[in-house]
């Protein structure tokens, strides 16, 4: 710091006008004049310029002329100086004037009068050179020479004194000095508050070099009011920009948090400055200075406006102090405010902050757990700036906190887009796909979850995901798992992952996984289920799923036939669950509740009340859950045991219109348990005439309409004898369907429609129903579409058969092929055999071919196998045009049929006697003799079997007696004897 | 010196004051009149009336009369001696003494509060602030109604709204401080569509003094919702009763909330204007405190432990002297370092 002159210490004029009008010569006089004028004008370089010469042309003889007067010019000289900041130089001149011109005893003209003045301004100049302990040196001689009061400030002395202790390391003495000025504020002059504030900055400069908080926080606490100034003048004195560099310098060292903050709370705001602006403008003022007050609070608006203030640089201090201290919160706090204040605001190289401020903001919320406030910014963030470098973090931000809120189909969309833009092997990437994968599971998307998730372990298997990654890939498993083998893949997986990750949060939820896998293995391992759940139980008592989990042991009890205890996990799990409002779990546990009490009762072990009981129980806490239908449906026989049967049907229908009125899958059994109830109690025509009554209801919805008239339909084939009457009711029923506009039924009614209609032989009918489904493209959802499949594809094959020719095939293959994509496994093969058939019926042998033999190919495919060899065989055949090669092959797809499906006569009858021929006209007579005699052999006795109605096995024989004859086999007939092994 | 107060000619709701003779030494602020043909008066105010000011041309305030509104363009008012005194004092922040002057000064000058913006009422005004910095805010809510006898201008009307509700915390009247913290925020659909709320709603703009206070009075009354809150959960759970379960999940869950509410809102009265007002930053501080100590998740979130030790230490770093209140002490333990994956 340099220091300033104090007020008492200036321009030594009047002393050099008196010595020189007095003693000196015109041209001293004048040239002295000259001087002293050009200083009072501020024109020190000139002033120095003129006193230098002065010294020059008037040196020698000075001290014998002008006497211990002429130090004044060399103190003038110095003042120049330390006005142009030459302070080495200004010490050397302060020093001559005090060395070399004392004042003489008993002279009174000649007189030095700036001597001690010299002493202090030297001791001003050493300070300035950074000497402090000669300045300390300097002003302790001056203090002792006991000079004037009113000649110096006594505060200015010790200021500087404490300043030069402080700077010197003498903290004590410093902080003494300068405490004593400010135990004297209120005498203090302007300029004196000025100089003990920039005392107060050097005293805070040490504090934090020396790392000395405490002591400093306590002064500023001591001196709080003397350091407060208005905020205008804070401002004007540079105090704001002071503070703001000892924050910056306080912020970068370890322990200064407390202190930064507390240096930054005597920064005023600068909306404090408006504040104080327009208080002024509140005053009279002159219509100029009015105006000037005006500008520059417009000035100011302006740059709040625009973030051109210091609050800015003032506000990320602070944030980061927070940080630092582990304390989010403040920084949130001030983020937040910055991002609705400085909309506008730059950085440093012209950028928008606002962005970056509203990412900090979200990042700041999203640590302290604020996830509501962190994906207010977020999103804000996400909406403003859609194009902005940290647009992915903040999507990643976001991510998070909608993952961690559940938000799961946010994050699914998010994902979406994101993950094409992340670079793989990034941490953004890894967070995203564990995120996506996550998601997935928790929306029980299990099929996608297990793709995403399998591709989060391949591509990051040191992933600080992984133990929820390969927690969500093993539950997925267990979702999807369909065969023992693969339960028994899923449970050593989960075996793993409770091994590796014993102390995860986790551990409750792959503990009932792996519980629930040893109860789904076909040999259910009961007791090892039990072991799990007993550690559930145990250990993590406070887990959420534990209502699951002893749900679970009601569910394993149940099927090792404990009835009792199985009751009493089902009481227990109830309990668990309304506690934690776990609806889900309470309805399953009241489902199986009914369900072991109506069939206690059912075998009059115990009264209907109880099972009624627990139906109540459901009625008065969770009427309306998605499980009704289930509940309800178990309660049908209750309530009609308790003579609640009207109540029954009536909670039936209702739940079957809310059903439909959901669109839910479940809507057809619904509708089948109410037509079973209703006519156990009432009777199978009152039914039927409800049904038709429930068709009138024109507030129904109509695929509820539509449900209940195939009830009809279904109700009237089993009931009805055959007869007119019924054909009747049938076809009345199913034109009432057709009524319908296709676009408000449920893909599942069109489909049952259409299948009606093709098992009714109404082919061309049926089409629009499955082209309805199909045209709905995903909103009809996969598996319904396989059943449009199917139907298209039978209607294609039958109207190619119908009109004879490979058109029809086409299409009906095309439909197979999608067919293959999503429906069912039943389907495929049924679907597959019909084309097959189909091909054969016209005669496209090679067609025909192609398809058995794919159908053959087929593991998974059984119903038709005979049929399917056979077919094959037949197809090789009629298509071989006497290529001996495709009749050998014909020979193998026969020899299939029969030597695996004999029992089906009507494929294996011809197969075998078919071989045999073909062997015979190879000229493999000996062969074809054989296999002959075998059939005879196996088959005679089934001769004239309906499923032979061709009469291959009597064409058989008699190929038998005369190929014997004709190959001269003397040997008893096959038909004699025992049967071979 | 003079201070040169405009005073608007539109005044309205003036009491009246008692002219049937005008005691001897009635006390008396030196002003100067302004005519609305430029013509000036020197007169000494000694209260008003309803159309007017009282005036004497004596120091000792006799023979006063009145002097229409209508006659008068503005005044200028010439700071008495004890009122330079008082705003001493308050400048340099001693809060207690100044509040004294002012208290005395506004019952010396009790008959002048009636004119807009004068002495008295700016005095009425400031001793509500000293009170409000002493934290004395049982007494600032019965200042608070001596401050409505004063007549102050739109420009005190924030700030006057707002020691209402710091009377409101003196007198703990939370739910009334919770409707006037409610008044200063946005409306729930101002938010924009797409936009999710934040847990608590944004205020509107407001100076940063005002924002401060406003945060923090609402983290006061959130604190204290959530103190409610917590009692009457606790109350349900211990009638065991399982058909409570849904209401004390979904109270829980607001409970977490407000406790945020409050966490946030005394972080902003700690930062919004640098923490410039020791008092709110000591008392956000503690009371930040006092939310985390009863959050239960406090003992497993890593996070919320080292929130609680950073406003421990920051307490005491910053109040060499007070000793952090004993149930605190326990946050003065460095959490251990978070876990790295």
């Amino acid at each position: 710091m340099i220091p300033k002159l104090g007020r008492k210490l200036g321009v030594a004029a009047l002393a050099l006008i008196l010595f020189t009008t007095g003693h000196a010569s015109a041209g001293i006089a004048e040239d002295l004049n000259k001087a002293v004028q050009t200083m009072e004008n501020g024109k020190w370089e000139e002033a120095e310029t003129l006193l230098k010469k002065l010294i020059v042309d008037y040196k020698d003889q000075a001290f014998a002329t002008y006497g211990p007067a002429f130090g004044v010019v060399f103190y003038n000289l110095g003042y120049c100086q330390m006005q142009i900041q030459k302070f080495g130089e200004a010490a050397k001149n302060f020093e001559i004037c005090y060395k070399e011109y004392p004042n003489i005893e008993g002279e009174t003209e000649k007189v030095n009068r700036y001597r001690l003045q010299s002493l202090y301004l030297w001791g001003l100049a050493e300070q300035a050179q950074e000497e402090y302990a000669g300045a300390l040196k300097i002003y302790e001689k001056f203090f002792s020479e006991q000079p004037d009061r009113s000649e110096y400030s006594i505060y200015s002395l010790y200021t500087n004194m404490g300043i030069c202790q402080a700077k010197i390391g003498k903290m004590d003495e410093g902080v003494r000095l300068i405490t004593e000025v400010f135990e004297r504020f209120d005498r203090l002059n302007p300029s004196e508050k000025r100089d003990i504030f920039k005392a107060f900055i050097v005293l805070t400069e040490k504090w934090i070099e020396l790392n000395q908080p405490g002591d400093a926080i306590k002064f500023m606490n001591a001196n709080e009011f003397a350091l407060r100034y208005s905020a205008i003048d804070t401002r004007r004195n540079g105090f704001d920009q002071q503070l703001l560099r000892l924050a910056k310098a306080a912020v970068e060292q370890e322990n200064l948090q407390a202190l930064t903050l507390k240096l930054a709370s005597f920064i005023p705001r600068t909306e404090d400055i408006l504040h104080e602006l327009n208080e002024m403008l509140l005053v009279r003022q002159s219509d100029s200075r009015a105006a000037e007050l005006r500008k520059q609070i417009e000035q100011i608006e302006a740059d709040v406006v625009a973030g051109k203030v210091i609050d800015l640089s003032v506000f990320q201090i602070l944030a980061n102090v927070f940080q630092k201290l582990g304390n989010f919160r403040g920084s949130y706090a001030i983020y937040d405010y910055m991002s609705r204040r400085y909309p506008k605001a730059l950085d440093g190289e012209g950028k928008p902050l606002h962005p970056r401020i509203l990412y900090a903001a979200a990042h700041s919320a999203f640590v302290v757990g604020d996830l509501q406030s962190a994906q207010y910014h977020a999103l804000i963030f996400l909406r403003d700036y859609p194009e902005h470098e940290l647009k992915e973090k903040v999507q990643g931000l976001l991510l998070e906190h909608l993952f961690a809120l559940g938000e799961y189909e946010r994050c699914l969309e998010i994902t979406e887009n994101l993950l094409p833009n992340l670079k793989e092997g990034s941490p953004e990437h890894d967070m995203a796909l564990y995120i996506r994968g996550g998601s997935l599971f928790y929306d029980a998307q299990f099929p996608e979850a297990q793709k995403e998730l399998e591709k989060h372990i391949a591509a990051y298997p040191k992933s600080q995901y992984k133990e929820q990654v390969t927690y969500y890939h093993a539950s997925t498993g267990m979702k999807l798992a369909e065969t023992d083998a693969q339960y028994a893949t899923v449970g050593i997986s989960l075996d793993e992952w409770l091994k590796e990750f014993a102390d995860s949060a986790l551990r409750p939820f792959a503990l009932l996984d792996r519980a629930t896998v040893y109860f789904f293995r076909e040999e259910a391992q009961n007791e090892l289920a039990l072991e799990k759940v007993a550690e559930i139980e145990s250990k993590h008592s406070d887990s959420v799923i534990l209502d699951s989990a002893v749900k679970l042991k009601g569910d394993i009890q149940s099927a090792l036939e404990q009835y009792a205890e199985a009751e009493e996990s089902y009481k227990t799990a109830l309990s668990l669950a309304k506690q934690k409002a776990n609806d889900g779990v309470a309805v399953e546990a009241l489902l199986q509740l009914i369900n072991l009490a109506s069939a206690a009762a059912a075998k009059e072990e115990r009264p209907w009340v109880e099972a009624e009981a627990y139906f109540n129980d459901y009625l008065a806490n969770y009427e309306g859950n998605p499980r009704e239908p289930n509940v309800v449906a178990s309660s049908l026989e209750t309530l009609g045991k308790v003579g609640r049967a009207d109540e029954g049907i009536s909670r039936m229908e209702d739940m079957i219109i809310r059903l439909g009125n959901a669109q839910s899958a479940d809507l057809e059994k619904a509708v089948n348990t109410y037509g079973k109830f209703y006519s156990d109690f009432q009777g199978a025509d009152k039914l039927i005439e409800r049904l038709k009554w429930h068709h009138t209801q024109d507030q129904y919805p109509d695929r509820v309409r539509a449900w209940f008239l195939a009830l009809r339909v279904s109700t009237i084939q089993e009931k009805y004898e055959e007869g007119p009457r019924k054909n009747a009711e049938i076809k009345v029923t199913m034109n009432a369907l057709q009524d319908f506009d296709k676009s408000d039924l449920a893909p599942y009614l069109l489909y049952s429609i259409g299948r009606f209609m093709i098992e009714g032989g109404e082919l061309p009918a049926a089409e629009p129903w499955f082209a309805e489904i199909v045209n709905r493209g995903e909103a009809a959802g996969e598996a319904t579409k396989g059943y449009a499949y199917w139907g298209l594809a039978k209607i294609g094959m039958a109207k190619a058969v119908e009109q004879g020719n490979a058109a029809g095939m086409k299409e009906a293959v095309e439909f197979y092929e999608k067919l293959k994509n999503v429906g069912d496994r039943n389907q495929q093969e049924e679907i597959l055999a019909d084309i097959g058939r189909s091909f054969g019926g016209l005669e496209l042998w090679p067609e025909a071919e192609k398809f058995w033999e794919e159908y053959t190919q087929n593991k998974s495919f059984n119903r038709f196998n005979a049929e399917a060899w056979y077919s094959l065989g037949y197809a090789r055949e009629m298509g071989s045009k006497g290529d001996p090669e495709k009749m050998a092959e014909a020979s193998v797809a026969y020899s299939r049929c029969y030597t695996k499906y004999m029992q089906f006569i009507r494929y294996s009858a011809p197969a075998w006697r078919r071989t045999a021929e073909i062997q015979w006209n190879r000229n493999e007579r000996e062969n074809a003799y054989t296999i002959i005699k075998l059939m005879v052999k196996r088959m005679w006795k089934f001769q004239g079997h309906e499923e032979d109605p061709d009469d291959n096995i009597g064409a058989a024989v008699k190929l038998y007696e005369q190929w014997k004859v004709d190959l001269g086999k003397d040997e008893p007939d096959v038909r004699s004897g025992e049967e071979e092994a | 010196m003079k201070t040169k107060v405009i005073l608007p000619l539109f005044l309205t709701s003036l009491l009246a004051i008692a002219t049937k003779g005008v005691a001897q030494n009635i006390p008396s602020i030196a002003a100067n009149i302004t005519k609305p043909d430029g013509s000036n008066v020197a007169v000494y105010v000694v209260g008003s009336y309803e159309d007017g000011i009282m005036e004497s041309r004596y120091a000792s305030g006799v023979q006063a009369k009145q002097f229409p509104y209508s006659d008068i363009e503005s005044i200028e008012w010439r700071e008495p001696d004890e009122w330079r005194q008082a705003n001493d004092l308050y400048n340099r922040r001693r809060w207690e003494e100044a509040a004294a002057a002012y208290n005395a000064f506004f019952k010396k000058y009790y008959e002048l509060r009636d004119i807009e913006d004068s002495f008295p009422g700016i005095a009425k005004f400031r001793e509500c602030e000293c009170l409000r910095r002493l934290g004395k805010f049982e007494e600032l809510a019965k200042e608070y109604e001596n401050l409505q006898r004063a007549n102050l201008s739109e420009r005190y009307a924030i700030q006057t709204k707002l020691y209402s509700a710091w009377g409101h915390l003196g007198n703990g009247l939370f739910s009334a401080l919770q409707l006037i913290a409610e008044s200063y925020e946005i409306e729930e659909s101002d938010i924009p569509a797409g936009i999710v709320r934040p847990s608590g709603l944004p205020f509107r703009e407001l100076e940063p003094p005002t924002l401060m206070q406003v945060s923090f009075l609402r983290g006061i009354a959130a604190k204290n919702l959530g103190e409610k809150e917590e009692e009457e959960i606790k109350a349900l759970v211990a009638k065991e009763d399982e058909r409570d379960a849904p209401e004390i999940a979904e109270r829980t869950a607001e409970l977490k909330r407000v406790r945020t509410v409050a966490l946030n809102d005394f972080a902003r009265g700690m930062t919004l204007t640098f923490g410039n007002e020791s008092a709110v930053v000591k008392d956000s501080l503690l009371n930040s405190l006092a939310v985390l100590a009863k959050d239960p998740e406090l003992p497993e979130i890593d996070m919320k432990k080292r929130e609680a030790y950073s406003l421990a230490v920051l307490f005491t770093k910053l109040h060499p002297g007070t000793p952090l209140p004993s149930e605190y002490q326990k946050f003065l333990t460095p959490p251990p370092p978070p876990e790295t994956p």
